[in-house]
């Protein structure tokens, strides 16, 4: 520990003292490496090193929502995929419109990830039902990953197919018990299915009929 | 016979590489650093596989919490001051000076307007308490108070980002009215602050 105090003890040994003694200049240099290694250890802690991840969200203007109301009528039979947030994590989806002879409609339960009923499968499914290039969007991928075509020929391209005007419109309609996570998560799915027209709604209580009796 | 003796090693190392590189990291630490700011309410936010990252700058952050109480920040000390006196304006309240400079203090905070002065006025302990307590923010049609501090922040800087930060477990209905607030207020675009979950590609053979 203390090499210092070695050289004290020299200097009592006799003549060597008068010459100028060689002090040993070894520090112990432990509490030092402690020191550093608990501040370190603080700045660890308390810093956040990544900002967090953020999701972009646009919603239409309010004063468009009368246009949408016209434009809803607009919207296909054939092209309408709607999927209804139910508490306890569980979701339905059904295809086409909700009018009078809704009987015909076929409410179908979903489950989140992967899987041959998940939501996610529903929706590439539907969507390459609807979008003829929709398989190009993956080979695009891999061109572009592979360096052939220049990121925003990706983006433009991913655009266009995605904004094919006879392709699957998806809506997604939240029961008040559904959580944030599954409206994050939905919009994440949707995402990730490269699915290009959606729209947040509000739920109509014929729905909310719907979700309790395929639930309970 | 007398056993050789193991000679006795010293056990002396030379830390001075060590300390090097403890402080040399340690300094990196610092720099990269960035305090956490304090929060009134822990939420534990949603994982995506978005890979946008949160602006800075005069970021306007909305805080749910599983509980569905309403919280509301924005990021700097002078836009906070000036939040303030626009908010006075716009509500005739009259705000001393000390307790802008309190306000200018707070990163969020989750008071009904008919509270702000007490809140002020009161303690750090008193605070926490409260915060535990709080109504939140109310964002309900009749006396939506989170659609003049939208207001007021816009006032401050027309161009800040609006982020949505909530708990996994708040229930639709809160992130509906604070998306509906915003829309009344023209803001369409903004931000929904998540967790990282890696990029994940949909099967498509």
């Amino acid at each position: 520990m203390a090499n210092v105090e070695v050289s004290e003890s020299q200097k009592k040994g006799g003549k060597k003292a008068i010459r100028g003694k060689k002090r040993d200049t070894r520090i112990d240099m432990t509490p030092m490496v402690d020191l550093g290694f608990l501040l370190i250890t603080f700045f660890i802690l308390t810093t956040t090193l990544n900002q967090p991840q953020a999701m972009d969200l646009i919603v239409p203007a309010k004063e468009d929502v009368l246009d949408n109301e016209q434009d809803r009528n607009k919207v296909g039979d054939e092209q309408a995929f709607t999927i209804l947030l139910g508490a306890n994590n569980r979701m339905l989806y059904y295809e086409g419109l909700f009018t009078s002879n809704s009987d015909e409609l076929k409410p179908v339960e979903a489950s989140w990830g992967t899987g041959e009923n998940s939501i996610r499968a529903a929706l590439v499914r539907k969507s390459r039902e609807r979008n003829p290039r929709y398989d190009q969007i993956p080979v695009l991928q891999k061109q572009l990953n592979a360096g052939q075509i220049s990121e925003e020929e990706f983006r433009e391209q991913v655009t266009e197919i995605r904004s094919y005007k006879q392709g699957a419109i998806v809506m997604i309609k939240a029961s008040p018990e559904a959580t944030y996570e599954n409206m994050v998560d939905i919009l994440d799915e949707i995402k990730i299915a490269n699915v290009g027209i959606y729209a947040i709604m509000e739920i109509t209580p014929q729905e909310l009929t719907m979700l309790e009796e395929t639930f309970n | 016979m007398a056993k050789v003796k193991p000679k006795r090693k010293s056990t002396w190392v030379d830390m001075t590489a060590m300390v090097d590189v403890a402080f040399l990291l340690l300094t990196f630490f610092i720099l990269v650093s960035q305090f956490r700011p304090e929060e009134v309410v822990t939420v534990t936010p949603p994982s995506s596989t978005s890979d946008a990252k949160v602006p800075e700058g005069d970021l306007i952050q909305i805080t749910m919490d599983g509980e569905g109480r309403v919280f509301f920040g924005m990021a700097g000390k002078n836009n906070r001051m000036q939040m303030l006196d626009n908010i006075g304006e716009a509500r005739a309240i009259e705000f001393t000076e000390q307790e802008k400079e309190e306000f200018s203090l707070l990163e969020n905070f989750g008071t009904p307007l008919k509270d702000l002065k007490s809140y002020l006025a009161s303690g750090k302990e008193a605070r926490k308490n409260y915060d535990q307590s709080t109504e939140g923010i109310p964002v309900d049609s009749n006396n939506n108070e989170l659609e003049y501090w939208i207001r007021a922040a816009k006032g401050v800087s027309r161009q800040a980002p609006v982020a949505i930060k909530g708990d996994r477990l708040a229930k639709y209905p809160v992130f509906e009215d604070v998306v509906n607030t915003l829309r009344d207020l023209n803001e369409n675009r903004f931000k929904l602050v998540t967790g990282s979950e890696g990029e994940q590609v949909a099967f498509v053979e």
